[in-house]
């Protein structure tokens, strides 16, 4: 087992088990206890309303891993759909497809989001649904560009003398050969979305307090760097080992597709 | 100069231990094992053999560069004296095209689409203008007129020539041609090897030339070294090689080259030809084809840039027979194919099934027993079947039964009856489970045409089958098309761009040039009496590249 799929593996079984586990309280405060350093009593210390950071920590990620998974997996779906329809239309409507892509590819997203957010509503549901919409596109660019590639092959016309109907092309034919840069390309976009959310909690825009999210504890924390670096760091360490480890995971598939 | 021009001396070639362990080999393989050999200089050596055999690798290592992932596991190989994997760069970007110039077998991948040809020139030799017309001259083109096009503005015969001129520049003592006709019409590659050998005789330089073609090493050398699986298996001049081969593998070579006239394959054909009733089974009447080099997927086009592939065309093809069709690149023998069997829309004329069946029907509107009637096996089978499907994933026409148009239409295939379509190819039946990218070149077209057999067609199309293949594999082919023919009696329309391939199957030929029917007969009739003076030019072209 690689690197990449331990770490990524590793943080799913935490942030599954984060609620069975004999954790302390993730909104119970001390205010005996602020800022404290490492104990026996709270592993990671506490952070300035004296919650336990460990707790937090490891609950952190369910807000942020499930949101990034649902609008990744949102995305993938609607990402491929418009890049193979693109693609087997081909024409004009194909160009549109691909230039309303583009002006989405254009905006930046953590912009729309924050627009969003503050004029709609924060609702995981409206969340998830823009972050689907915003990254669906470079998914929509990629898958494109590659089944048109494939498109162009002679199984295709085969497959077409044998009866094949579009979607039997599409997912019998196409899909097998563009796996590999689709579930690639997905799978950078879990990441993307991943810092997106989490960016849009430290803005104050995301989840709201006291809910433990990684973007939100950094937010909390970073006024006490000085103090008491853990209620920071960890958060921190997380998120930065989530990522690391998806782009590992993905690395290493990608070379293991090599001929 | 040295006497010696090129030489090998105990020479090996392996992957590199790396890649090797990449490709799940256990052992070191070699590319090249143990190669000796010595070219004196002035003169012309002809390197043959199929494709894997390293022969590419070979001439490679006489410029000092034998490609990514490999290594010289032995032995040493000199380039008029000097070994170049032991020069520095400087001196060795030094000697080559001044000693030793290579001329690469990719066409059009090794000029810049976007330079002129003068730019390619002024490369190599600075602003020279004359000097360039004067190369350009010396390979048959018009230099002055040429100069300024851009490199794709050429076509495939002029690019070749370009890259010889540009080999020529720096007046090598060395000249190696790595495949320089593979990719041309057959006119072409005659005045090519003719423009070739003048070269030579000319200037007098060394020359190496590689191909897969043994008629193509017998027009421009004397001598002939055949390879296989890296190494040498002979060495002999061209005349004692026809006359007499020595080694089992060159004489095969030379029985499996088709020539004119002799029925290399399937000499029984009397039953085949019995069963030919002159009543059509596809009849074509002033079709007219015309297409755009615009985008296009599953049958939608947008007109941009359009040529008429096919012109006012009416042939008839007849139940039980096998029609071939030549003609050169570009003479619409393709398109027609794709016309048949619904894949292109015709613009003009009418092109009917036996039963008046309108085949102008795209295939995706073409009713289930139709569709089943007219399949087709296309030039390259590496492109043709998908790589990420096994076997019997390929072949099984009931395979993702739910989303084809046969859903219902067909029982589930039993693996006895895929079994069985293997054989009739002649393909092992272990074969079912192994994955369809893992074959050989051959292999691969066994497969396609047993997934068009798959359907039980009435009328099978093959699209240039044999092309992409080795020339004992495409032996192996074609008796397995005969062979396919003479038990299930499927009309059969074999489409090539080789005279001789074609007349050593198809019972009648019709050639076609620019879209245009020339002339439509029966096979010995039209080789013995062409009535049109194109025809007989192709005729006499395959007799010279085979007979010389």
């Amino acid at each position: 087992m690689s690197a990449g799929a331990v770490i990524v593996g590793g943080h799913l079984l935490l942030a599954l088990a984060a609620s069975v586990l004999p954790l302390q309280s993730v909104v119970a405060q001390d205010s005996n206890a602020i800022l404290q350093g490492a104990s026996g009593a709270h592993w990671l210390g506490t952070d300035s309303l004296g919650r336990d950071v460990l707790s937090r920590t490891l609950h952190g990620g369910q807000p942020s891993i499930g949101v990034a998974l649902v609008a990744v997996l949102l995305a993938a779906v609607l990402g491929f759909g418009l890049g193979t329809f693109a693609a087997l239309v081909g024409g004009w409507l194909d160009d549109a497809i691909m230039r309303v892509v583009d002006v989405l590819l254009a905006m930046p997203s953590l912009l729309v989001l924050m627009l969003v957010a503050s004029f709609i509503g924060r609702e995981p549901v409206v969340l998830v649904a823009t972050l689907a919409l915003m990254y669906a596109p470079p998914i929509a660019r990629v898958v494109r560009g590659a089944s048109g590639n494939v498109l162009t092959r002679d199984f295709i016309l085969a497959a077409r003398l044998r009866g094949a109907s579009r979607r039997a092309i599409v997912v019998g034919e196409v899909l097998p050969n563009i796996a590999e840069v689709f579930i690639t390309e997905v799978a950078m976009q879990f990441t993307w979305i991943l810092l997106a959310f989490s960016s849009l909690s430290f803005l104050g825009l995301g989840t709201s307090p006291p809910t433990a999210e990684w973007g939100l504890m950094i937010s909390d924390a970073r006024g006490f760097i000085t103090v008491s670096p853990l209620p920071l760091l960890a958060p921190v360490a997380m998120l930065a080992s989530l990522v690391l480890g998806v782009n590992a995971l993905v690395d290493r598939r990608a070379q293991a597709a090599l001929p | 100069m040295t006497d010696i021009a090129l030489q090998l001396d105990r020479f090996s070639v392996g992957v590199s231990p790396f890649d090797a362990a990449h490709l799940g080999a256990v052992e070191p393989q070699l590319i090249l094992r143990d190669l000796s050999l010595v070219v004196p200089a002035g003169t012309r050596l002809g390197i043959v053999g199929e494709s894997g055999s390293g022969k590419s690798t070979l001439l490679r290592a006489w410029i000092g560069a034998i490609g990514h992932g490999l290594f010289v596991s032995n032995g040493t190989a000199l380039t008029a004296g000097h070994n170049l994997f032991s020069l520095a760069d400087d001196d060795r970007r030094q000697l080559l095209g001044s000693t030793v110039a290579m001329v690469p077998q990719s066409v059009a991948m090794s000029l810049t689409p976007h330079l002129s040809v003068a730019q390619h020139f002024a490369e190599v030799l600075g602003q020279d203008t004359d000097r360039t017309s004067q190369l350009l001259d010396e390979v048959g083109l018009n230099g002055a007129q040429l100069r300024r096009r851009f490199a794709h503005e050429l076509s495939g015969g002029q690019q070749q020539r370009v890259l010889i001129a540009l080999g020529l520049a720096r007046d090598p003592h060395i000249v190696l041609l790595d495949e320089p006709t593979s990719a041309l019409d057959v006119g072409v590659v005659h005045d090519i090897l003719t423009m070739i050998a003048e070269a030579q005789h000319r200037r007098g330089f060394t020359l190496v030339c590689v191909s897969h073609d043994l008629s193509v090493i017998d027009r421009v050398a004397d001598r002939v070294v055949v390879m296989q699986r890296g190494e040498i298996v002979e060495d002999a001049s061209r005349e004692q090689m026809n006359r007499r081969p020595s080694h089992s593998y060159t004489a095969e070579l030379l029985a499996a080259a088709p020539t004119l006239g002799i029925r290399h394959v399937g000499a029984d054909r009397g039953t085949a030809i019995d069963r030919v009733v002159p009543a059509p089974i596809v009849r074509a009447e002033a079709l007219s084809v015309v297409r755009s080099s615009s985008r296009h997927r599953l049958g939608r086009a947008n007109a941009a840039s359009a040529t008429t592939a096919v012109d006012t065309l009416t042939l008839e093809v007849f139940s039980g027979e096998i029609l071939g069709v030549i003609g050169e690149s570009g003479s619409g023998k393709s398109t027609l194919l794709k016309t048949i069997c619904g894949l292109l829309p015709p613009t003009g004329g009418t092109v009917q099934w036996a039963d008046g069946f309108d085949l102008a029907t795209p295939v995706e509107r073409r009713p289930i027993d139709m569709l089943r009637r007219i399949q087709m096996v296309f030039q390259n089978p590496d492109d043709s079947l998908n790589p990420a499907h096994s076997v019997r994933r390929l072949i099984d026409p009931t395979a993702r039964r739910s989303w084809s148009r046969f859903g219902g239409g067909l029982k589930a295939a039993h693996d006895e009856t895929l079994r069985e379509l293997l054989n009739t190819v002649g393909l092992a039946p272990e074969m079912l489970e192994r994955r369809g990218a893992k074959l050989s070149g051959g292999e691969k077209q066994r497969v396609a045409i047993a997934r068009a057999l798959a359907m039980k067609p009435e009328l099978l199309l093959l699209d240039e089958v044999t092309s992409a293949l080795d020339v004992t594999v495409q032996a192996g082919v074609l008796a397995t098309l005969l062979d396919i023919h003479r038990r299930l009696a499927t009309t059969m329309v074999f489409v090539s761009h080789d005279i001789a391939v074609v007349a050593s199957i198809a019972d009648r030929i019709a050639v076609l040039r620019n879209g245009r029917l020339v002339e439509v007969d029966v096979t010995n009739e039209m080789l013995s009496r062409p009535r049109d003076p194109y025809t007989a030019r192709l005729i006499e072209l395959a007799r010279r590249t085979t007979a010389d």
